[in-house]
């Protein structure tokens, strides 16, 4: 069954039969759903301003007695928020900075050349892609021991260079719709390869680049076991510090604070999927191999 | 010529070289040794410090007699079994309603997706909050509707609030669908319809068979992610606080012991690294048998045809 594309492109203009009833009732679900959806998101910055003796006073209420919004300032002063977030985001861009430029070279390479053994290597990135990476944690920290590299972020800048599959396989991807002529032109004219790719395929392949940034800048963002495991006291990231930092002196968890650190922590994540989001999608489909 | 052309192959595949090589020598560095080290250790006694005493495959045969073990593996299973189905139909369905042609849904999609990019210790403290028994605003809804409902969910339930939780960071493959189902030919759709199909029927036998492929990689990626799963359900029902070796040694409920849990708490709670190695492999090889077998069964099923 080959479907022709032109015959689908005029099937779609034409008329499609409407359903009025069919149509209130997806509305009416898709409401009851995107509610859904935002509730949990809500009732975190609703019980981020409520007291420590509302959090567990049954049964709760919806709204805060009274907006705490000293919780705010706690979770900025309880931990060293700054230096957590500096981290944080530091480790993020040790890791994505030099990952684009190496995942663009070897997406390049196995984009552009034919050569024994590559097939090889190519089952090899693909096996990569499943294998979780939090299971190859303990076998790395106890290497990384070995060579000293605990508790610093030059593992990060490893990660990094080493190049994350996906990324790899989207740039892959994205190069190999370039059409040959492209490179063939400037490699007459005596331009290397690494030329072509850097003059040429990159300023061409904006948007893959901005689409494995925010992967990968997100990737470090977001993670726990990582720095939880490989790093230590002022060296760790946010996450980590708000998960052990924020216990009152008898150890009590002082859940509201933590609340309103975690809040914080949200806002760059929401800022970037706000801004970013056509390329945040763009990665996932190109990921799973669907034509856009 | 000949000789041109094999100069030519030569060049080619030394520039190739060229490229990924440093790919490969980083592969060697942080995957290679480091798994082949993780193997060694699993024949070995070491403890993270002393150094390792070779033990033969005495930390495989012992991981077989332990039931904490064989019982994490499976939960992580049962676990695995749940975690996709309930994300694949949930996301099927939300996919197939947005790929309407609806005002706004552009909006819709958004924030259906949002919660996928929402880091795991945001995510777990979201829902802690939101299903705990004293706070939660699950029990204040239960309780508006009658004063004598509450429930304790987090405790008596944990593998559907993990799962829970999953479902609604399923904008991942809400949106892989998505991409699926707009990519399905109009004229496919129309011609079922103007023989009378009903939507349900568009939706079983012809847009459902078309996204198999997608079907089949949501899968396999849903089982190494659930096999991945360990921070939530620690996290959801325990409090955090105090270091890190702290934070692993607590117990989540036995419904939500899987073998990632196992297997942390070996290596950094009991100083057994041999053992927590030597469950590892076992791990990957229960997560390769499961993806070969489902490959096996259902490749029969799978429509590769539509390009």
């Amino acid at each position: 069954m080959n479907m022709n594309k032109n015959k689908d492109h005029i099937a779609s203009k034409l008329p499609r039969p409407k359903s009025g009833k069919g149509n209130i009732l997806t509305y009416v679900v898709i409401i009851i759903v995107v509610l859904l959806f935002v509730i949990p998101i809500l009732w975190l910055i609703l019980s981020s301003l409520k007291t420590q003796e509302e959090m567990v006073t049954f049964p709760a209420t919806f709204f805060p007695l009274k907006a705490q919004f000293q919780n705010y300032f706690d979770a900025l002063t309880k931990i060293n928020y700054f230096k957590y977030l500096t981290n944080t985001i530091v480790l993020s861009l040790i890791y994505t900075v030099p990952g684009i430029i190496t995942t663009a070279v070897f997406g390049y390479g196995f984009a552009r050349f034919n050569a024994p053994g590559k097939k090889i290597f190519f089952n090899i990135l693909m096996v990569l892609l499943l294998i979780p990476p939090i299971a190859v944690l303990i076998p790395e920290y106890a290497f990384f021991t070995k060579l000293h590299l605990v508790n610093t972020y030059y593992i990060w800048l490893l990660w990094g260079i080493a190049g994350n599959p996906l990324f790899i396989y989207l740039f892959k991807q994205f190069f190999s719709y370039f059409p040959k002529e492209l490179e063939e032109a400037a490699l007459l004219d005596g331009c290397s390869h690494i030329g072509v790719l850097f003059r040429i395929f990159l300023p061409l392949s904006k948007s893959i680049i901005v689409t494995v940034s925010l992967l990968s800048f997100l990737t470090v963002y977001g993670d726990f076991m990582g720095p939880a495991i490989l790093l230590s006291g002022d060296n760790t990231t946010l996450a980590v510090a708000m998960a052990n930092g924020y216990v009152a002196r008898n150890g009590i968890l002082l859940t509201p604070v933590l609340l309103s650190g975690i809040v914080l922590y949200l806002i760059p994540v929401i800022l970037i999927f706000v801004f970013g989001q056509k390329y945040y999608v763009q990665g996932f489909i190109s990921s799973s191999g669907v034509k856009e | 010529m000949l000789l041109l052309k094999g100069i030519r192959i030569k060049q080619e595949t030394r520039m190739f070289y060229m490229f990924i090589g440093l790919w490969i020598a980083m592969f060697v560095f942080i995957n290679v040794i480091p798994m082949a080290y993780s193997f060694y250790f699993s024949l070995t006694d070491y403890d993270g410090f002393s150094a390792p005493i070779f033990v033969g495959f005495s930390n495989y045969m012992n991981l077989l007699k332990d039931h904490r073990f064989t019982g994490s593996i499976l939960q992580t299973i049962i676990f695995t079994f749940f975690n996709i189905v309930a994300t694949l139909i949930i996301s099927l369905f939300l996919a197939n309603l947005l790929s309407k042609k609806i005002k706004g849904q552009g909006f819709f999609r958004s924030v259906l997706f949002l919660p996928y990019a929402v880091p795991i210790i945001a995510t777990v403290f979201i829902w802690k909050t939101l299903l705990n028994r004293e706070s939660g605003l699950v029990n204040l809804i239960l309780g508006s509707i009658n004063s004598s409902l509450s429930l304790n969910i987090l405790v008596n339930y944990p593998m559907a609030a993990l799962i829970t939780v999953f479902v609604w960071q399923l904008g991942g493959s809400m949106i892989i669908f998505l991409a699926g189902f707009q990519n399905i030919p109009n004229a496919l759709v129309e011609a079922a319809e103007i023989d009378g199909a009903s939507p349900l029927a568009v939706l079983l036998k012809i847009k459902i068979p078309l996204l198999t492929p997608l079907i089949m990689y949501q899968v396999i990626v849903g089982v190494m992610l659930s096999f991945s799963v360990i921070v939530q359900p620690i996290l959801l029902t325990s409090s955090p606080g105090a270091a890190f070796t702290a934070f692993l040694s607590q117990q989540p409920p036995s419904q939500n012991f899987f073998t990632l849990i196992y297997i942390f708490q070996q290596a950094f709670t009991n100083q057994n690294f041999g053992t927590a190695m030597a469950a590892s492999w076992y791990m990957l090889l229960v997560m390769v048998i499961i993806s070969l077998l489902f490959l096996r069964i259902t490749r029969r099923f799978v429509f590769y045809e539509y390009e």
